[in-house]
C-alpha cells in the first residue's frame, strides 16, 4: 500500500465501522471467524448497530432470536461445535436484554469458548442521564448494568468514543482466537457512540487472517515429563476437552495405542476418542465407568491434558492417588494438583512426547473395559416390563437408533447417564457440562446443527430444562435448522431430588409431588412444541425403548 | 420432537460405576438419615487429596 493510501479515510458511523471490520476477520481456511450476529435489538442498538448490521447484509448476516441468553447459547454452541475455530456475535440493548446475556457469558468463560456480546450501553455524553433501563450507581459515574460483564468474560471494553474501536476490536480478536486465554468478550458500545461518524483509515478494514497458535513445550518441562512416564508403570490419561479444541483426536488416538495407555474422559473431552477405540476405557470420576474409575485408582501417574480437572473429573479430589503431569496449553490449569507442569498445545505435545518415548508400551489390563461395555449394553437394553422406561434405557434406544450421532445436552441428569453410558462415535458428543446451565440444550442443539450440518444432533433435555429456556425452538423452525429433541419428562427435578434425599434430605420443591402447588401440572410437550411449529410426538414408554432398524427421522417440521 | 415419560426414581450409575461427589451436607438436623450421610460425607472428605 502507498503511502498516500495509508493515509486514505473512510467516514462511517462506528457501529458501521465494527460490522466492516468484524465482516474481513478471516480464519486460516478463509472463513469469517465471526460468522454472524445474532440481534435483539431495543433502543440502546437499534439505531446505529441495526442500522449497521442492515447496511452490511450478508457479508455479516443477522438472525433474530427469542431471547438474549439463548441466542447466546446457540452462539456458544456453534463456537464449541466448531472447535473454537470460528465464533458468533450477539447483541442486546443496554438493560435487561443485556443483562439476560451475563448467564451466558458466564457459560461461555466456564467452557474457555469464544462469543462476542455487544452490549449497547448508556449514553457516552451522559446528555439524556438517566436513560430508560439505565443502572444510576450513586457513587461511580462510570458504571452501567453491563459491569456486570466484567467477571465473565476474557476482555471487557466501554466503548466511548468512536476511535476506541481500533484498539478495542483487534484486542477482541485476539482474545477469542488465543488458545490460552479463548474466551468471551464483551464489548459495551454507548449508543450516541454507535451514531457518531468518524475518520478511520482505510486500512484498518483490510482482510485478516487470524491464526491459532500451537505453542511447543519448553525443553526442561518436556525432558521431566518424558522421564516422569519412562519410569511409570501404569499410566491412565485424562483426556479434556483441549485436546478437541486442538485438534489433536487423532494424535491423542496414535499416543494411546502405541504406547498402550487407557484413556479416561471428561465430560467436554468425551468423543475425542471413539468409545470403540480399544484404549478408551470411557468415563472419568463422579459419573465414570468402572473400568476407567478403577484404572484411575491404580494409575501411578495421570497425564492429565487439557483438562480443567473439574470436580467431577476428580472424584471431588478422592480418585487419583498419583502424581500429575499437567498438558496443558493455559498454565493456570497445567498447574491444577501440584502437577509437573507441561505448557503447550495439546497436539504438538503429544507428538513430542512420542517422539521421546519411542517404542515404549505399558501393559494395561482391559479386561475391565470389555466387561464394563457389555454391562452397558445389558443397563441400557429395552425394558422388559409395562413401567416407565430408565433414562439409561431411553439412551440405549436413542443410541441404537442413531449410533452416529452426536448427543448433546447441558443440565440435569442426562449429563452424567450419557458421559456413563452414551457409547460415542467419533465426535459424537457435545456437553456443556462447565457451567451445567438448564435452558442450554435446545439453543444450543441450534448452534451446533448450524456448525456440524453433516451430523444429526440428538438434543437430550429432561422437563425442567426444557421449562427455563425452550423459545429458540420457533427461531430454529423459521431458519430451518433441523435436530432431534429427545425430552425425558420426570415430571420435575429429579435429578436433583436424588442429590437431596442422598445428602440426607428429604424430597422437598423438586419433583412437582412435592412442591407447594395446589394443582398438579399436566403439561402438554407435545402440544407446546406443535405451537412453535416443531413436529413432536409422544412416545409409549415400550415402544421407544425397543431397537429400532433405522433412526428417527431428524427434526422434522410441521408440513 | 420425542417425548418420553421416564422415572426420576432411577440414576443412571449401576454396579461399580461413579465416585464421590463432594456437596456438602448439614452438620446437624432432625432425622437419622441426614446423621448417616453427615458420618458419610465426613470419611470422604478426610480422602481429599488438597494439594496444588
Amino acid at each position: 500500500m502507498t503511502g498516500q493510501d495509508m493515509n486514505a479515510t473512510i467516514r462511517l458511523t462506528a457501529a458501521q465501522a465494527m460490522v466492516r471490520w468484524l465482516s474481513v476477520q478471516r480464519t486460516d481456511d478463509g472463513a469469517r471467524f465471526i460468522d454472524g450476529v445474532w440481534a435483539i435489538f431495543g433502543h440502546g442498538n437499534v439505531a446505529g448497530l441495526g442500522q449497521a448490521l442492515h447496511g452490511i447484509g450478508d457479508a455479516l448476516p443477522t438472525w433474530r432470536g427469542q431471547n438474549e441468553q439463548t441466542m447466546a447459547h446457540a452462539a456458544i454452541a456453534f463456537a464449541k461445535g466448531h472447535g473454537r475455530r470460528r465464533a458468533q456475535a450477539v447483541t442486546a440493548s443496554i438493560g435487561p436484554g443485556s443483562t439476560n446475556m451475563v448467564t451466558a457469558a458466564a457459560l461461555a468463560h466456564v467452557n474457555r469458548l469464544p462469543v462476542l456480546f455487544i452490549a449497547g450501553d448508556v449514553f457516552a455524553s451522559r446528555r439524556p442521564d438517566p436513560v430508560l433501563q439505565q443502572v444510576e450507581g450513586f457513587g461511580d459515574g462510570t458504571v452501567s448494568a453491563n459491569d456486570c460483564f466484567r467477571p465473565v468474560v476474557r476482555y471487557f471494553d466501554r466503548i466511548t468514543r468512536p476511535e476506541h474501536l481500533l484498539t478495542a476490536l483487534p484486542r477482541a480478536m485476539r482474545v477469542m482466537t488465543d488458545p490460552a486465554e479463548c474466551g468471551p468478550v464483551c464489548l459495551a458500545f454507548c449508543q450516541d457512540v454507535q451514531a457518531e461518524a468518524y475518520d478511520w483509515p482505510e486500512a484498518f478494514f483490510a482482510p485478516r487472517i487470524w491464526h491459532i497458535r500451537r505453542p511447543a513445550p519448553d525443553a526442561d518441562e518436556l525432558a521431566r515429563a518424558v522421564d516422569l512416564i519412562k519410569a511409570a508403570k501404569a499410566p491412565v490419561i485424562v483426556c479434556g476437552g483441549g485436546v478437541i479444541h486442538s485438534g489433536a483426536e487423532q494424535a491423542l488416538a496414535d499416543f494411546a495405542t502405541r504406547h498402550a495407555i487407557p484413556v479416561i474422559e471428561t465430560q467436554a473431552g468425551k468423543s475425542a476418542l471413539p468409545q470403540a477405540h480399544p484404549m478408551n476405557f470411557g468415563a472419568a470420576g463422579v459419573d465414570g465407568s468402572a473400568a476407567a474409575n478403577r484404572a484411575a485408582a491404580g494409575a501411578d501417574l495421570i497425564l492429565a491434558i487439557g483438562t480443567r480437572l473439574q470436580d467431577f473429573t476428580t472424584g471431588s479430589r478422592t480418585l487419583f492417588d498419583a502424581p500429575l503431569i499437567g498438558i496443558n496449553v493455559q498454565p493456570h490449569d497445567a498447574a491444577k494438583h501440584g502437577a509437573v507442569t507441561l505448557v503447550a498445545d495439546a497436539r504438538v505435545a503429544l507428538q513430542a512426547l512420542t517422539d521421546a518415548l519411542g517404542d515404549l508400551r505399558f501393559a494395561p489390563d482391559t479386561d475391565p473395559r470389555a466387561a464394563w461395555l457389555a454391562a452397558v449394553d445389558a443397563h441400557c437394553a429395552a425394558p422388559a416390563g409395562d413401567g416407565l422406561p430408565t433414562d439409561a434405557q431411553v439412551i440405549g434406544a436413542v443410541q441404537r437408533a442413531a449410533p452416529d450421532g452426536i448427543a448433546m445436552c447441558a443440565a440435569g441428569t442426562m449429563p452424567g447417564a450419557l458421559k456413563l453410558l452414551w457409547q460415542a462415535a467419533q465426535g459424537g458428543y457435545h456437553m456443556e457440562y462447565g457451567y451445567s446451565c438448564m435452558g442450554y440444550e435446545i439453543a444450543g442443539a441450534m448452534g451446533l446443527a448450524l456448525a456440524r450440518p453433516d451430523r444429526q444432533v440428538l438434543c437430550f433435555v429432561g422437563d425442567g430444562s426444557y421449562m427455563m429456556a425452550n423459545s429458540e425452538l420457533a427461531t430454529a423452525v423459521m431458519r430451518r435448522i433441523p435436530f432431534t429433541v429427545i425430552l425425558t419428562d420426570n415430571r420435575g427435578y429429579g435429578c436433583i431430588n436424588r442429590l437431596q434425599v442422598g445428602c440426607g434430605g428429604v424430597p422437598f420443591n423438586n419433583m412437582y409431588a412435592d412442591c407447594n402447588v395446589e394443582a398438579q401440572p399436566q403439561i402438554d410437550f407435545v402440544a407446546h412444541a406443535g405451537s412453535m411449529g416443531a413436529h413432536a410426538v409422544k412416545a409409549p414408554p415400550s415402544p421407544i425403548c425397543r431397537p429400532r432398524s433405522r433412526p428417527p427421522a431428524p427434526a422434522i417440521f410441521r408440513r | 420432537m420425542i417425548v418420553i415419560e421416564t422415572t426420576a426414581a432411577v440414576g443412571p450409575g449401576f454396579g461399580d460405576a461413579g465416585h464421590w461427589w463432594d456437596v456438602a451436607v448439614p452438620a446437624t438436623g432432625d432425622t437419622d438419615a441426614l446423621a448417616q450421610a453427615y458420618a458419610h460425607y465426613l470419611t470422604m472428605a478426610a480422602r481429599q487429596s488438597l494439594i496444588n
